[in-house]
């Protein structure tokens, strides 16, 4: 790319994540080394920023809310439930093309066996579904953090607060998302302060509403926290850690560690590189008494972010 | 084959996840609270009777806003009132393009200031179908391709429109701020337009 016109009508797709492969390669050794591009891009983002910060539009009344759920209730009970497919097979089954009846002597077991057979089908596919929703949620949000975490390190999903006070991002958060999120305050005498340095946060779109990130640094690494609540996924998969009650579950994509944890109604996911530490920065991140007994408490590898989870989860744990 | 639904969980708990976003984009079609009300509810009732149609794979989300739109323009067509949204010049069209001109940049300290209600009310300024693509992506997060969905035409299509849409947008709060004009003013002014 030679001409500043071209990086222009490009800025938007790569705002937007849409600028892939080639292009986006192309795109950023273009910002690299022009600095007029670099600086429509930055006012672009701002401008954008400006724009997504005024979230949500409109909220809907919340009488509308009740008379749709009732009418989709209504709605539910009144249409039959789809036959398993069991039923029908028996139904229709056939020996060499032609129909087959049940005998005589069966046919008065039919009410009774194909009742207990749908029930334990229903009940079956009832808890498997179950399992596999909560999976494919847990999933979806661990997917929702890495996708903001990179785009927002990107430059792609811009930072729609930027601070390092936690106060206020408490407060920027109030009545934007639908839980109550406060950010823990290190400045309540614990020696995590210096080690985190707060950059900001935003909003993200996760199951039809708005989960909080929060965006930190530890030295040079960037790390985020995605926080939405257990009704739009809780904590599952990958590998499972106990600590003083809460289950920290570990998954690693695309070269990121992710943890994911549920307590008092919220889901955290917090995203960082895997070679974010080493074992001397958990002696400083775990200098409190409290870090101590929840890292004797946790069974963890060597993956040392996992104790700088433990301890971000044990402060807002505090904090709840 | 039997019908499959996307997901075990009820209708009901996954699409009322997204009722705000519907009732705002209803409100940016039909700029009635009435009207949105009833689109929503509409929309809704339709998408509850189709849901066991909807592919394991399908967005539930962009489904439900393309059925909304189509819902609003099976009404619009009903009342014999012709397409309800057309490309039409509004009055910032023969604004000079200040937003362009980089070295100046007064916009991005303006900008910071913003109050949320001076966004929406700019958005409210434009024409109707650079509202609802605005509405869909800044506010819906929807992908280019989710948006060519709900529209109903080429991602290119959307690209082009919401770069135009974001310009807009622009020159509506940079005309604002350097002629101190009043936001409600020029919503309603454009209001007469439809």
């Amino acid at each position: 790319m030679n001409h500043c016109d071209d990086c222009l009508s490009l800025i938007d797709l790569y705002l937007d994540g849409e600028l892939r492969d080639d292009d986006l390669k192309i795109f950023q050794d273009h910002l690299g080394k022009c600095a007029s591009c670099r600086k429509r891009l930055e006012d672009r983002q701002l401008f954008l920023e400006s724009v997504r910060s005024s979230r949500p539009l409109s909220v809907a009344p919340g009488a509308l809310h009740d008379r749709i759920s009732q009418l989709l209730e209504q709605e539910q009970s009144a249409t039959p439930l789809p036959r398993p497919a069991f039923w029908r097979s028996a139904k229709n089954r056939k020996i060499d093309g032609r129909p087959v009846a049940p005998s005589r002597s069966q046919s008065w077991l039919r009410p009774l066996t194909a009742l207990a057979a749908s029930a334990a089908v229903v009940a079956s596919i009832g808890v498997l579904w179950t399992i596999s929703e909560r999976q494919a949620r847990a999933n979806a949000f661990v997917e929702t953090a890495i996708t903001t975490h990179t785009r927002e390190i990107a430059g792609q999903l811009p930072l729609e607060l930027r601070t390092n006070s936690e106060a206020e991002i408490t407060q920027w958060f109030t009545r934007k998302v639908p839980f109550r999120f406060r950010l823990p305050n290190y400045s309540q005498g614990q020696k995590q302060k210096d080690l985190y340095t707060l950059r900001g946060s935003r909003l993200v779109a996760f199951k039809g509403d708005y989960a909080a990130y929060v965006a930190y640094r530890i030295g040079p690494q960037p790390i985020s926290l995605l926080v939405t609540s257990t009704s739009s996924a809780i904590a599952s998969g990958g590998e499972a850690t106990m600590s003083k009650g809460i289950a920290f579950h570990s998954h690693r994509r695309d070269g990121l560690q992710v943890f994911t944890w549920s307590v008092h109604g919220l889901t955290y996911a917090l995203v960082s590189s895997v070679s974010v530490s080493g074992r001397q920065s958990c002696v400083v991140c775990h200098a409190d008494s409290k870090g101590k007994e929840l890292l004797r408490g946790a069974r963890l590898d060597s993956r040392h972010v996992a104790n700088k989870t433990l301890d971000y989860a044990a402060a807002l744990r505090k904090q709840q | 084959m039997e019908k499959q639904t996307p997901t075990e969980l009820p209708f009901r708990e996954l699409a009322l996840e997204y009722l705000d976003g519907l009732y705002g984009y209803a409100m940016t079609l039909t700029r009635s609270k009435t009207e949105a009300e009833d689109l929503v509810q509409e929309t809704y009732l339709r998408a509850a009777r189709a849901f066991d149609r909807l592919r394991p794979d399908s967005n539930l989300k962009s489904w439900l806003f393309t059925i909304l739109r189509n819902v609003y323009l099976n009404q619009i067509r009903r009342r014999q009132s012709g397409p309800p949204i057309v490309e039409m010049e509004d009055q910032f069209s023969d604004l000079p393009d200040r937003a362009s001109s980089s070295a100046l940049d007064p916009l991005s300290a303006y900008l910071a200031s913003l109050k949320r209600q001076d966004v929406h009310r700019a958005i409210e300024s434009l024409p109707a179908v650079y509202r609802e693509v605005i509405i869909l992506r800044e506010f819906e997060d929807l992908s280019y391709l989710e948006i060519a969905e709900v529209l109903n035409c080429p991602a290119g299509t959307v690209m082009s429109r919401l770069g135009r849409a974001r310009e807009k947008l622009k020159r509506v709060l940079e005309h604002w701020r350097t002629d101190g004009g009043s936001a409600m003013g020029e919503a309603s002014q454009n209001e007469s337009l439809r």
